[in-house]
């Protein structure tokens, strides 16, 4: 049975976080922001690859030069105007001369350049770029996939090769994927590994905005004396469990609305057509794991947080003595990078059964791949274990200190609350 | 029949004893002054009662059982630091506050209501409890002490930042809650309230009891040989008379220790010899500030 207490502080506080302007701000603006950031990174990567460059290419060989400059011609950044071309043949002994005439031109403009494709590429492919800016990565690897299919067809050319099989030798692979379940096999799909880091990334911004604002209510509270009154009706524990629960109900409403287009797209496939690589096949598991994990999540999180934050009677010694422990936040997020390139590898999957950097691996993993069903167990489990070790220590620093002031407790001291019974 | 026994309670924070072996009881229906000067060991005491701390040793009863979620329940306590959520809404904060202490529905915000009107707080009902003054919150805060009918209540120095109609509206409250038969404990250091409000009292100093009970029977303990004095004129030939145990002057009024209680004759006297207008002559009376200075010694203006 629920206890009165706790059930009347939960209530109180789920209707003050439901109905704030921060839970509504907060759950309406964050696909926009997530979405935002997307569409600027985009944007800012389409303009910086707009920029235009004046660039010569020069070289020791007519043919060559001529040959490069026929397949540029088809690249949309040349016919735009957006890399401003001049081809110059200028022989070996000739080129100092010639960077030298340039060299105000170069440095008048960080974006100019200058390539020299000597005849002798065709045998060593060495290919010398002058400029101020030699970081310039989008221009010299635009450069360099045209460089190389000019030498790759001039060399074997030379070398007798017809024609069809030199279009063959500079043709990119191209690997289709199959994913092969119990059922056969399917062409594979990106759709599901967004979908994965989409929740990842949902996770983060969900648990970083519940949590992080909870050590400042603490305090305040502390601040305030509320506390003193509440406690003549509560016990710490109530209170504090009271405050989580409401907490991480309001964090499971959260992530219900933003998941809700993908609820609807998982139920009703047909309301949107995606292209097969697009498409997203998951089952109600991967969101059962989800919505578990989340909630064990920030259970621990929260423990942790209102311990500490009780010790403390502002909210900027708070934050100053709570940023390591802030990591606990941030940093099993950057797990999730480990399994971009092969969430089935050893490394990952001991991460997506580790306390904390589960709560962002595993759910890529479901996404992605078929687990064994034992591994979210594990993961539930060890996250469970945690969270239990986290609100008996939590709990029993907020209990002692919540009523305290003045002098911050050592460390010392919070060890020997730890080890009171 | 006590509402509440206290016995050999003692609470130390590491080397330093806040309250050392206290003792006392509260019959039901009556004023309990709590006194003693700031630190003597009231607000940890409170504190214990409500469970708040933990004593490192002796019991707290209430009606002869040990103080549970039950004595929780029926307690109203008003802290010393006021505390309340200052974001929330003034009707919300008394509604979530008689709740927590098992209270709710129609009737209790009818209550809360009614006292929002006596207090001239009817219109505020919507306001946050931070947009009110100080003394605004401090209603708010005594609303909620009282507002679940509790049977024993604890103020703890209720009257402090008050101005002088809303202490007079403070007072009735709690003299009415009195009429009904609740116990009240009244913290102070504020000896004027005490005498005139209280039938018992505990005088705290250095987190111990020094002396407890009726406070009739407690003046009376202190008053033989005792004289209140209201004058007019000079009195300073007094300290010269050999009868004359010692003279507490403030100006309008004095305490006065004599030798004999059969000395207060000639005192009288001696008084009009010297010219000296008397207004008003209690023999064998004392006040709760001159047992308080005369047991703890204190000279400050808290005492």
């Amino acid at each position: 049975m629920i206890n009165r207490g706790l059930f009347t502080v939960y209530k109180m506080h789920i209707k003050q976080q439901l109905l704030s302007k921060a839970f509504v701000v907060a759950t309406l603006l964050m696909p926009v922001v997530m979405f935002g950031i997307i569409f600027i990174q985009a944007a800012l990567m389409n303009i910086s690859g707009a920029e235009k460059s004046q660039i010569y290419i020069t070289s020791d060989d007519q043919s060559l030069l001529d040959s490069i400059e026929a397949q540029l011609q088809t690249r949309a950044e040349v016919s735009k105007g957006i890399y401003r071309i001049e081809y110059q043949y200028v022989s070996n002994p000739a080129f100092e001369e010639f960077l030298g005439s340039k060299r105000p031109e170069i440095l008048a403009n960080s974006n100019n350049g200058l390539f020299f494709i000597p005849g002798q590429a065709l045998d060593d492919k060495a290919v010398r770029f002058y400029s101020t800016n030699l970081g310039n990565q989008i221009l010299r690897q635009s450069m360099s996939e045209t460089f190389n299919q000019v030498l790759n067809r001039t060399h074997f050319s030379l070398l007798g090769v017809p024609g069809a099989d030199l279009e063959f030798a500079v043709k990119n692979i191209d690997i289709k994927g199959f994913t092969v379940s119990e059922h056969g096999q399917e062409q594979g799909s990106v759709g599901n590994t967004a979908v994965g880091f989409g929740m990842a990334f949902l996770l983060m911004f969900s648990i970083v905005g519940i949590v992080m604002p909870f050590s400042a209510a603490i305090i305040e509270e502390k601040t305030n004396r509320a506390v003193e009154v509440l406690l003549t009706s509560v016990n710490p524990a109530q209170l504090l469990a009271g405050k989580i629960m409401a907490r991480v109900s309001t964090g499971v409403a959260q992530m219900l609305v933003w998941l809700l287009p993908l609820f609807v797209f998982v139920l009703f496939p047909a309301l949107m057509v995606l292209p097969p690589q697009f498409q997203i096949d998951l089952g109600p598991g991967i969101f059962l794991f989800f919505f578990a994990n989340y909630v064990l999540g920030l259970c621990m999180l929260l423990a942790i947080w209102g311990g500490f934050a009780a010790m403390f009677d502002s909210t900027q010694d708070a934050n100053q003595a709570m940023w390591p422990i802030s990591m606990l936040m941030f940093v099993p997020f950057y797990a999730v990078f480990a399994v971009i390139r092969n969430p089935a590898n050893s490394v990952a999957e001991i991460l997506s059964m580790t306390p904390l950097t589960s709560l962002y691996v595993m759910p890529v993993r479901l996404a992605t791949l078929a687990v064994p069903l034992w591994q979210p167990l594990v993961a539930l489990a060890a996250n469970g274990i945690l969270v239990w070790l986290a609100i008996k220590a939590g709990g029993k620093i907020y209990r002692i200190s919540i009523l305290a002031t003045g002098q911050q407790p050592s460390l010392r001291q919070v060890f020997l609350w730890l080890r009171q019974p | 029949m006590n509402a509440l026994e206290v016995a050999n309670l003692t609470k130390r924070f590491g080397a330093f004893v806040a309250v050392d072996d206290v003792s006392f009881t509260i019959p039901e229906g009556v004023i309990f002054g709590m006194l003693g000067r700031n630190g003597a060991g009231k607000t940890t005491t409170i504190r214990m009662l409500m469970n708040i701390y933990q004593p490192d040793a002796g019991t707290i009863k209430f009606r002869g059982n040990r103080v549970g979620q039950e004595f929780r329940d029926r307690v109203g306590y008003l802290p010393e630091e006021r505390g309340l959520n200052t974001k929330m809404r003034v009707l919300d904060t008394l509604l979530y506050l008689a709740e927590l202490k098992g209270k709710q529905g129609a009737a209790i915000k009818a209550k809360a209501m009614a006292f929002l009107t006596r207090f001239e707080l009817d219109t505020r009902t919507r306001s946050k409890v931070q947009e009110l003054s100080k003394g605004n919150q401090q209603k708010i805060q005594f609303i909620s002490t009282i507002l679940h009918d509790p049977d024993f209540i604890i103020l703890d120095e209720p009257f402090s930042g008050l101005d002088p109609v809303n202490i007079n509206l403070f007072k009735n409250i709690i003299m009415e809650l009195k009429g009904q038969g609740k116990a009240i404990i009244f913290s102070t250091h504020l000896m004027e309230f005490a005498e005139k409000m209280c039938d018992n009292i505990a005088l705290f100093h250095h987190g111990k009891v020094l002396l407890s009970g009726a406070l009739a029977e407690v003046k009376q303990r202190f008053s033989t040989c005792n004289v209140v004095l209201h004058y007019e004129g000079s009195i300073a030939f007094l300290s010269a008379q050999p009868y004359v145990r010692k003279v507490q002057d403030y100006g309008n009024y004095c305490s006065i220790t004599l030798a004999e209680r059969s000395d207060s004759q000639r005192l009288l006297l001696d008084l009009v010899s010297h010219g000296v207008e008397v207004h008003k002559f209690d023999a064998n009376d004392i006040s709760l500030h001159d047992i308080f200075l005369s047991q703890t010694g204190a000279k400050g203006e808290d005492a």
